[in-house]
Parts: C-alpha cells; sequence; structure tokens
C-alpha cells in the first residue's frame, strides 16, 4: 500500500522532531501470527490459504510509538508488518493530534479510516474474538488515509458517545487479474457513531468517495486484448449505427472518479458471558464497473473463565453493473462485445456465505490462542468454496 | 505423604483467597465518597474526573490478585477483557490506558506524591498514607 503526500508528511513530523527527541515515548505493539489450511472445491486456494499448511496470510507485527509533546499536542507513529504483503513494513499511522479539551481531538496526518466497526482496529486481532473479522464485510475494509479526522467522545448520563468525523484520500496498489492496479481514493470523507448504554453498542457510519483505478485498461480480456481494446473497440463502432450506448460504456470502463458510497450499522451485545455482534454493510456505485455490494455477519459469544466459543454467519451479495443495455443488439457487429462485457462484470459480483466456529483461550495475560473453522461457499468464480482451519496466537504487549 | 496430602487439597480450594480491594486516595485528597458509576468510567476512560475534580486513575498489574478482583467487581470484566478493550483504544488513538503500578505499596507512594490521583490495594494493606473511599467485594 503507498499513499499519497509522504513527503509533506514527513516534512510535517520532521518539525516535531526536535521535541520528540527529548520527550517520553510510550511504545505498544500488537502481535499475529497464523496458519492455516484448505480444502477447495475447486482450483487449489481459499482466502489466500492453500491446501497445505502456510503461515503468512494472517501473521502481522504493528508498533506504535506515541509521545506527548505538551498538554494538548500528541504525535503517533504506527509501522505494520502485513504477512499477507510479503510483510514490507508500511506507515499506517502518522498523525498529530492537537486535544482542544477533554471530549475535543483533531488529528492531521495519516490514520486508519473508521470504515465499519472492526476497521480501525483491524489488525489488532488481541482486540476482538475471531482470527480475522468476516470476509464478507472486512475484505478490504481496513484501509490508512491521509487527511484529518474530528474525534468527539462524551458522557451522557450512563450512556458514552463516540463521534468521528474525517476527510482526506489514500492510494493503495492492489493486485488483481495479474495486474498492479492503482486504486486512488479522493475526497474521501465520512462519518462514525456510536453509543455505548451498559451492555449495548450502536454504531453507524457512512463514507463517500470518488475512485479511480489506473491501470484498470491493462487487465486482459479475450478476443480484444484488455479492457483498454474493448474500449478502443466500442468507441470505434460508428454511432450512427449503434447510437452513444457504446461510447457511454467506453467510458464507464476507463474507471475514472466513479462514486463509492459506503454505509454501515451494527449492535453490539455484551450481556455477561454471552456476546452478539451484528453489523450490515452496503456499497452503492454509479456508473461505474464495479459491483454494489450487500454484506451482513451476526456472531454469538459464550465465555467461560479464559475461554471463549463463538459461532458465526457471513454473507455478502454483490449486484452487478449493467454496462450493455444501452447498446443495440445487432448480430456480428456487438452481440460478442455485449456478451464479453456482460461476461467480465459479472466476475466482479461474488455471491458468498461462509459459517464459522472457532474458539479463543486466553492463556496468560496479553496472549490469546485462537482456532477457528470455516465453511466457505461462493455461488460463482473467481470466488472459490471449501472449508478452512486457521489457528492463531495474537499479543498486545 | 502429608506434604503431599496438602498439595492435593490445594489443588481443589478455590484458585485464589479472594481479595478484599480498598478503592484509595491519599490522606491529603479532597475526595472523601464516590460513586461506583463514576469510578467505572474513570477506569474505562470514559471521564478523566470524580465529580468535579479532575482524577486520574492508577491500575494494578494484571498479575495482582487484587487488579483481577477490581476488574471482576467494579468492570464487570475479566483481566484479558479489560487489556482487549484498551488495546482497541490505544491502537485507534482513542485512549490511554490507567498507569501500572507493581504493588500496592508502589500504588500508595504515587498516591503519596500525586493528591489528584486515586488508586486500589488489598483492603490489608491499607495504611496511614491513604484514605479509604470505599472497599469492594
Amino acid at each position: 500500500m503507498k499513499l499519497m503526500y509522504p513527503k509533506k508528511l514527513l516534512m510535517g513530523l520532521m518539525f516535531f522532531l526536535p521535541s520528540i527527541c527529548f520527550a517520553e515515548i510510550t511504545w505498544n505493539g500488537f502481535l499475529s501470527v497464523g496458519g492455516g489450511i484448505a480444502d477447495a472445491d475447486e482450483g487449489d486456494e481459499l482466502a489466500g490459504y492453500e491446501d497445505v499448511a502456510t503461515f503468512q496470510q494472517d501473521s502481522v507485527l504493528g508498533l506504535q510509538a506515541s509521545t506527548d509533546i505538551n498538554d494538548h499536542v500528541s504525535v503517533t507513529v504506527q509501522i505494520l508488518a502485513n504477512g499477507a504483503n510479503g510483510f514490507d513494513p508500511q506507515v499506517t499511522w502518522a498523525n498529530v493530534n492537537y486535544q482542544f479539551s477533554n471530549d475535543l481531538a483533531f488529528k492531521l496526518g495519516r490514520y486508519q479510516t473508521p470504515l465499519y466497526l472492526y476497521s480501525d482496529f483491524l489488525d489488532v486481532g488481541y482486540a476482538y474474538h475471531w482470527i480475522s473479522p468476516p470476509s464478507e464485510v472486512y475484505l478490504g475494509a481496513g484501509s490508512t488515509q491521509d487527511g484529518i479526522e474530528l474525534i468527539y467522545q462524551k458522557s451522557f448520563g450512563d450512556a458514552y458517545f463516540t463521534g468521528q468525523f474525517f476527510y482526506g484520500g489514500a492510494s493503495e496498489i492492489v493486485e488483481s487479474s495479474g495486474v498492479d492496479l492503482s486504486v486512488d481514493s479522493r475526497k474521501r470523507g465520512g462519518f462514525a457513531v456510536s453509543m455505548v448504554y451498559d451492555w449495548l453498542t450502536v454504531r453507524a457510519g457512512a463514507q463517500s468517495t470518488e475512485t479511480s483505478i489506473e491501470g484498470y485498461s491493462d487487465i486482459a480480456l479475450p478476443g480484444v486484448g484488455s479492457v483498454g481494446g474493448l474500449i478502443a473497440t466500442l468507441n470505434s463502432l460508428p454511432v450512427g449505427l449503434v447510437g452513444t450506448g457504446a461510447q457511454n460504456t467506453a467510458e464507464i470502463l476507463a474507471f475514472q472518479e466513479d462514486e463509492f458510497v459506503y454505509s454501515s450499522l451494527s449492535i453490539k451485545a455484551e450481556l455477561g458471558q454471552f456476546l452478539v455482534v451484528t453489523e450490515f454493510t452496503d456499497l452503492a456505485v454509479d456508473d461505474s464497473p464495479a459491483a454494489e455490494q450487500q454484506s451482513w455477519y451476526v456472531s454469538g459469544g459464550y465465555s467461560f473463565g479464559d475461554w471463549m466459543i463463538h459461532l458465526t454467519h457471513s454473507e455478502t451479495d454483490n449486484e452487478a453493473p449493467d454496462l450493455t443495455s444501452d447498446i443495440p443488439v445487432i448480430p456480428t457487429v456487438t452481440d460478442g462485445l455485449i456478451a464479453l462485457i456482460d461476461g467480465f462484470t459479472a466476475a466482479t459480483a461474488i455471491d458468498q456465505k461462509t459459517n464459522s466456529i472457532g474458539v479463543r483461550w486466553d492463556f496468560t495475560s496479553g496472549v490469546a490462542i485462537k482456532a477457528e473453522y470455516s465453511d466457505i461457499d461462493a455461488d460463482n468464480t473467481p470466488a472459490s468454496s471449501g472449508n478452512l482451519f486457521r489457528v492463531a496466537i495474537d499479543a498486545v504487549f | 505423604m502429608k506434604k503431599l496430602l496438602i498439595f492435593i487439597m490445594t489443588l481443589f480450594m478455590p484458585i485464589a483467597v479472594v481479595a478484599e480491594v480498598a478503592v484509595v486516595v491519599a490522606a491529603s485528597s479532597p475526595l472523601s465518597s464516590i460513586d461506583l458509576k463514576e469510578l467505572e468510567k474513570l477506569y474505562l476512560g470514559k471521564s478523566k474526573s470524580l465529580g468535579d475534580v479532575s482524577v486520574s486513575a492508577l491500575n494494578q498489574v494484571d498479575s495482582s490478585d487484587v487488579t483481577t478482583e477490581f476488574n471482576r467487581v467494579l468492570l464487570n470484566k475479566s483481566n484479558s477483557q479489560v487489556k482487549a478493550y484498551w488495546s482497541k483504544l490505544v491502537f485507534t488513538g482513542k485512549g490511554t490506558p490507567p498507569k501500572e503500578f507493581n504493588s500496592d505499596s508502589e500504588v500508595i507512594q504515587a498516591l503519596k506524591n500525586d493528591s489528584s490521583a486515586i488508586g486500589y490495594i488489598d483492603a490489608g494493606a491499607v495504611s496511614g498514607d491513604v484514605k479509604v473511599l470505599t472497599t469492594l467485594k
């Protein structure tokens, strides 16, 4: 993952360096070592795991240093090395925090976007009961951005309110269909508000972003070579024969400045030894080759002593965009192209369900051992169905 | 043989003699009473004061029985649940947990140095340097 404005950010931090050198630094860290083995129905990979035990996908090390410059200003830097990324270290947090009052703080710099309930601490396995939160909702839902964030936290009687309001942008490299895609999210703004009342937590969030993908035109397609070739072919069709529909489709396939709107609602109940958490998420897109997504999960857990056992059901239901309804079907001119485009967009939509059972054992202070068995059922390729068994050790220090 | 018998008997006894926890402040502290709901908020980082008095909370290390009992009675959480709660806040930049001390005597010493602090110790360790606001059991 590479982010925007690293130089500006570093220069901003260097401004504070002289004071950091003499200030007391608080170090915190988290470590997860995970391994798993998959039994895929087709192919040989499932959720990043293979039919032999591998130990990278869920392994992560994070180190966080923070220091108070004075009563109001603090600086936090977090470095993360993720096994799924080949342990290539990334700066996930680097921000200056200004505490206006006990209730109100303002962050400038790099921070994790609070997209969904577990998003801003997605890498800190110790903080939740699963090895990783349900992939139907959380695949790609943990992302860092450069910008500003306002955090308001206040007690109202027995209720505790947290509000996060953010604006910024991010750029990351994602490998898909054998091509390195540079995903640029600009004007990424939104909010997350939560209310904790005794055993009940309710949270709602929304985010909108303008997303462009560089490299999208390099994705290979049969017959036309690539998405870029498809765009050229569509633009070369005579308007007199096919109307403007083909050109509109070509413009959408360029994947430039597409508006993505994410929204979510979650409810968590922590009643004595019982935990129930559920979350609904929605991704809406307009005039984009990306699929719309509706996802949710429900998870229940029961704790006894240092042990916890939990069950989870999660689903994602995607709707492929319709990019061909405005192109008239003309045999040998457009019919082959329409079939090609429909096949391409259908592959971006994945319908998947997972049932999991897992156990967490807090065997000593700050260290938990987890095991999880998942039955994954995907309706269409490129996702695959099968069974997955994973184990992990999560620690905080 | 007698030693072995005692050893076997201890296996079936409750894991530790349950400590009585005294919530304490410095003898010079302006605080004289406490609302347990407010104390809970303070120890979960949801407030930084008790009534109108600005207060910093002191913790003891996880391995101490008095911590386990304090977390269980006041916060209704196990030590690891408390740790998971704080790790979520620490790694999202939303809070800093109370400072940890290694023993009752270290807490008493810290309270002597800071009259705006509050802590908890084993009820048996209470000395003249501190004032007991309440006892949790």
